[in-house]
């Protein structure tokens, strides 16, 4: 239940920037379209790519530490998560395979960049844990 | 320190007062002899012969030396706390603990290859070690920063962290960002 519970606590914020984007979607570039379907449809995109990024990210960086295999672990996850998710939603019946193609094609680019900042935290955190050892180490 | 001395009663009295003042004890075994000058010195044991006209040069010479090496033998005491290994009470250096941890209220801190109860509370030890180089990483455990090996972000905003003695603890959400801050991010 607990597992469960951190799940949704990650999701919902991902899936919310979806909701984000279909609103200005409707605000700003298509006042026609359905809000509500969108927002349902946005949110799932969000929810897959955040929750999927983070969770090849970390398990990639805990099994072997290896900045290039992150990077990789994000863009094929989030890939044929993706790619799973618009088949569900016969996006490509609907648009054709070159929408399908584009929607990864963006979904790639946001797994790159989830996989930059993730690891520059990754950086970030051990630098300063060996800087810290270092100044108390010489402290004594 | 048992300290003998070997001087007039005037200055027994004083030197008495101000050395079991400060801890010392007086016998007549001692470590130390504090002798006035044309009295006997013992062949034994290490001799302080003074002038007593220069009572005071010793006064100083006392709280200088002798006392300053006293309190710098109890700081270094103030690095070891009394661990419970078995039936047996060790005692163990910060430096070698990895990690404090509560099980069912009982406190225990692990080194490389034993587990030791500790008497201390988690919020105690909390306190008092954080100079040392200790941080909270959860409710129910404290990391000695010296022994982490690697931390590794983990889902939901939490902390993976890779310890000295192969084990692995979580850095909850809710203590992520002290102990973030601890390492000064």
């Amino acid at each position: 239940m607990e597992k469960f519970k951190e799940y949704i606590y990650n999701l919902l914020p991902s899936g919310l920037v979806g909701v984000v984007i279909a609103i200005f979607e409707n605000l700003f570039l298509n006042p026609n379209s359905n809000l509500l379907n969108s927002m349902l449809i946005y949110f799932a995109f969000g929810a897959v790519i955040g929750t999927v990024s983070e969770l090849a990210v970390s398990w990639t960086i805990y099994k072997t530490s290896s900045k290039q295999l992150s990077y990789l672990a994000v863009i094929l996850a989030d890939g044929v998560s993706v790619f799973l998710l618009l088949m569900l939603l016969g996006t490509h019946q609907v648009y054709g395979w070159n929408a399908v193609l584009n929607i990864i094609l963006i979904t790639e680019g946001l797994a790159f960049f989830i996989a930059y900042f993730s690891n520059q935290k990754y950086k970030d955190l051990n630098e300063n844990l060996e800087s810290k050892k270092e100044s108390l180490i010489g402290r004594d | 320190m048992k300290v003998k001395l070997i001087c007039s009663n005037t200055y027994q009295l004083l030197l008495k007062d101000f050395l079991e003042a400060r801890d010392f004890q007086i016998s007549e075994q001692a470590d130390i002899y504090l002798v006035e000058n044309g009295k006997e010195i013992p062949e034994d044991g290490i001799s302080i012969v003074f002038n007593p006209e220069k009572i005071n040069q010793l006064i100083d010479f006392l709280e200088n030396k002798i006392l300053d090496q006293t309190k710098k033998k109890a700081n270094l005491m103030q690095e070891h706390l009394i661990g419970q290994l078995d039936e047996n009470y060790e005692i163990v250096n910060y430096k070698e603990i990895i990690l404090f941890e509560a099980q069912n209220s009982i406190i225990y801190a692990s080194t490389n290859n034993k587990k030791y109860r500790v008497k201390d509370k988690l919020y105690q030890l909390e306190e008092e070690l954080a100079a040392e180089g200790f941080i909270r990483i959860n409710k129910s455990e404290i990391v000695n920063i010296l022994h982490i090996r690697e931390i590794v972000p983990w889902f939901n905003g939490r902390l993976l962290l890779k310890l000295d003695n192969k084990r692995e603890v979580e850095v909850s959400r809710s203590y992520a960002g002290n102990f973030k801050n601890f390492l000064g991010l």
